[in-house]
């Protein structure tokens, strides 16, 4: 198998439209000066973003507020972060998550994809990957509810 | 050690038992004394008197831990040699030899396994049987039957030395051939107790390698939780200041001097890790092509600001490789991430992955195969001098605070754990070759390149710093 490496489509990564910029956010981390460095550096990019340092409080915002894109700490004391993960996902299907860890591997990587993460981050993080990740995470989003509208459309027609 | 310490108290128990098993014979010899009584049989007490002196002699260099696993090997030949012509000599009786089996028993129990402790009874008893059957179809004489041996003993005693030396010459040779076999077999005894002893030696050392590394990795688990938390929110919020600053102002000079050292800190905190981390996850079934893939996703970034192309070249067919997905992950993606500094722009990376039988197969349907990993650039390459240290930890080629000299190290020690080989070769100003080599079971049929299962494919720009 020969293959060259094909470029990366980043048109949208670096002009996010109306829509995705609009997009509300969940961050949850134990760390409480954590989460809020989080949300400085999003809000700065127009995102509407809402903090929780818990499961639990994760849980309780996403009862009252639908949430395009949540950034789960992994390692968290009531709930890991793959657990929250599937709960998230459970109450809302069209949630997608990035997974953040200060103790990054291949294999956890591949674990929080298999259970249905959207990325991964290894912490810490530069401020301009974290910003790429999210716009890439949200447009993948916006592509999926496009797909997800033509699927339904196209049944509908049938 | 707990194994040790078990062998030695269960050899002195068997020199103990050998004891007793001797003072057995000694009644036997008492009672069959009576029915004999000639001077022919006098031999036998001297020969008891013998075995006690080497009970004593195996007793003394016992105390000697260093030399128990030797002598209890010993012990059980020179048993067998000894009451064979023990038997021979005295000529009789034959009963003699339950006490000796009784000896060999206690050893097959103690020293080997009961399993193997049957397996030892069995073949001496099938090589007594035999003897039996032999004499019996031969007609030789009637060496095993105890009244035979009385009834010979005694006319042996009666009749002149010339008939007496060569029937104890018959009898001896006799048993001098019992007394050979007996040693083949306690030899193939034995060589299943050093085996499995190297067998356990090899479990208990790697236990102990595993104990090692989950405090190991646990260590480094929270030393990662531990700095790297605070490392982030230090880089995040200097980022965050960095933004706010003007620009030519000595503030913003200043912050930039900090980032670079917060990342440097980074930097050599996350090369520490994946040096300490090993293997934290379980030996399981990889597939290169994931590995691979998921390595060519990683570096994309990398290469795009290098303006360099990466060039795969992968075997349609690869078989999995027992081993660890992580480290085989950060192996190739340290390999190809060095390819990629040391080349400039426009330069290329090679990155083939070929399986191959192996060279010296020992049968045609030998299935033992090797992958071979070949990483090329055409990069500055490196001198001859600084190649052989590239391989050491801290070791560095590249400029002060660029590397950690960890990245090579944790190449050279992932490919140690997978049981395979590293070869560099580089020419300076042409580039540099790493050649990896696994070995592998072989290729199943079903196992194919395809990986359609897999997330990376699904999208190339996904997880570019994934794992690190």
């Amino acid at each position: 198998m020969k293959k060259v490496m094909k470029k990366r489509p980043t048109a949208k990564t670096k002009k996010p439209s109306v829509k995705i910029r609009k997009a509300r956010l969940l961050v949850v981390d134990d760390e409480s000066d954590f989460v809020t460095l989080i949300q400085t550096i999003l809000m700065q990019e127009g995102y509407g973003v809402d903090t929780a340092t818990s499961a639990t409080q994760a849980i309780a915002l996403q009862r009252k507020n639908a949430y395009d894109l949540a950034l789960v700490d992994l390692r968290m004391p009531e709930m890991t972060g793959l657990e929250l993960l599937q709960y998230l996902k459970a109450r809302d299907k069209s949630i997608f998550v990035i997974l953040m860890t200060a103790y990054g591997s291949f294999s956890v990587g591949i674990e929080a994809l298999r259970r249905g993460a959207t990325d991964y981050v290894a912490k810490p993080f530069k401020n301009k990957a974290l910003k790429e990740k999210v716009a890439e995470a949200l447009s993948r989003r916006h592509q999926y509810l496009e797909e997800q509208h033509s699927i339904r459309h196209s049944s509908d027609e049938l | 050690m707990p194994y040790t310490e078990t062998r030695f108290r269960s050899f002195q128990t068997l020199i103990r038992i050998r004891t007793i098993c001797l003072a057995l014979m000694c009644c036997l010899l008492m009672i069959s004394e009576d029915a004999r009584s000639s001077p022919a049989v006098t031999t036998g007490w001297e020969l008891l008197f013998i075995g006690m002196a080497l009970s004593l002699v195996f007793g003394v260099l016992g105390k000697i831990k260093r030399l128990v696993p030797w002598l209890s090997p010993v012990i059980f030949i020179v048993d067998g040699i000894f009451v064979s012509f023990w038997i021979a000599i005295s000529g009789g009786p034959v009963s003699f030899y339950v006490p000796f089996f009784l000896l060999v028993l206690v050893h097959a129990i103690l020293v080997l396994q009961p399993r193997m402790a049957v397996i030892v009874v069995v073949i001496l008893m099938s090589v007594f049987l035999g003897f039996f059957y032999l004499d019996y179809i031969w007609n030789l004489s009637n060496t095993f039957g105890a009244t035979q041996i009385n009834i010979i003993s005694n006319l042996l005693a009666h009749s002149s030395p010339e008939i007496r030396k060569s029937v104890y010459w018959h009898q001896s040779l006799r048993w001098f051939f019992f007394s050979i076999l007996m040693i083949i077999v306690c030899s193939i005894a034995m060589r299943q107790v050093w085996v499995r002893e190297e067998r356990l030696r090899i479990k208990e050392r790697s236990l102990e390698q595993k104990r090692h590394l989950i405090q190991m990795g646990e260590m480094t688990g929270r030393v990662a939780h531990g700095v790297n938390t605070p490392l982030g929110l230090i880089s995040g919020n200097l980022e965050l200041l960095i933004a706010e600053t003007r620009k030519s102002t000595k503030t913003y000079r200043r912050l930039i001097q900090i980032n670079q050292y917060v990342q440097r800190a980074i930097r050599t905190v996350r090369d520490i890790l994946d040096y300490g981390r090993q293997t934290m996850s379980q030996i399981q079934l990889v597939s290169f092509p994931k590995v691979i893939q998921a390595v060519a996703a990683a570096v994309n970034p990398k290469l795009k600001r290098n303006k360099s192309r990466l060039i795969l070249d992968m075997d349609s067919k690869l078989p999995e490789i027992k081993g660890y997905p992580d480290g085989l992950y950060q192996a190739l993606l340290n390999l190809v991430e060095n390819a990629i500094d040391s080349i400039a722009e426009n330069g290329i990376v090679t990155l083939t992955v070929r399986f191959q039988y192996q060279s010296m197969r020992l049968s045609a349907g030998d299935q033992r195969g090797e992958i071979k990993v070949v990483v090329q650039d055409n990069g500055r390459g490196i001198s001859a001098d600084k190649l052989s240290q590239i391989f050491e930890p801290f070791y560095s080629t590249k400029d002060f605070g660029k590397g950690t000299g960890l990245g090579l190290a944790i190449v050279k020690r992932i490919v140690d754990e997978h049981n395979g080989t590293i070869e560099v070769s580089s020419t300076v100003g042409v580039g540099t070759v790493f050649i990896l080599i696994f070995p592998v079971e072989g290729l199943k049929p079903n196992q194919t390149a395809d990986s359609e299962d897999f997330y990376y494919n699904k999208s190339e720009t996904n997880s570019k710093d994934l794992g690190l």
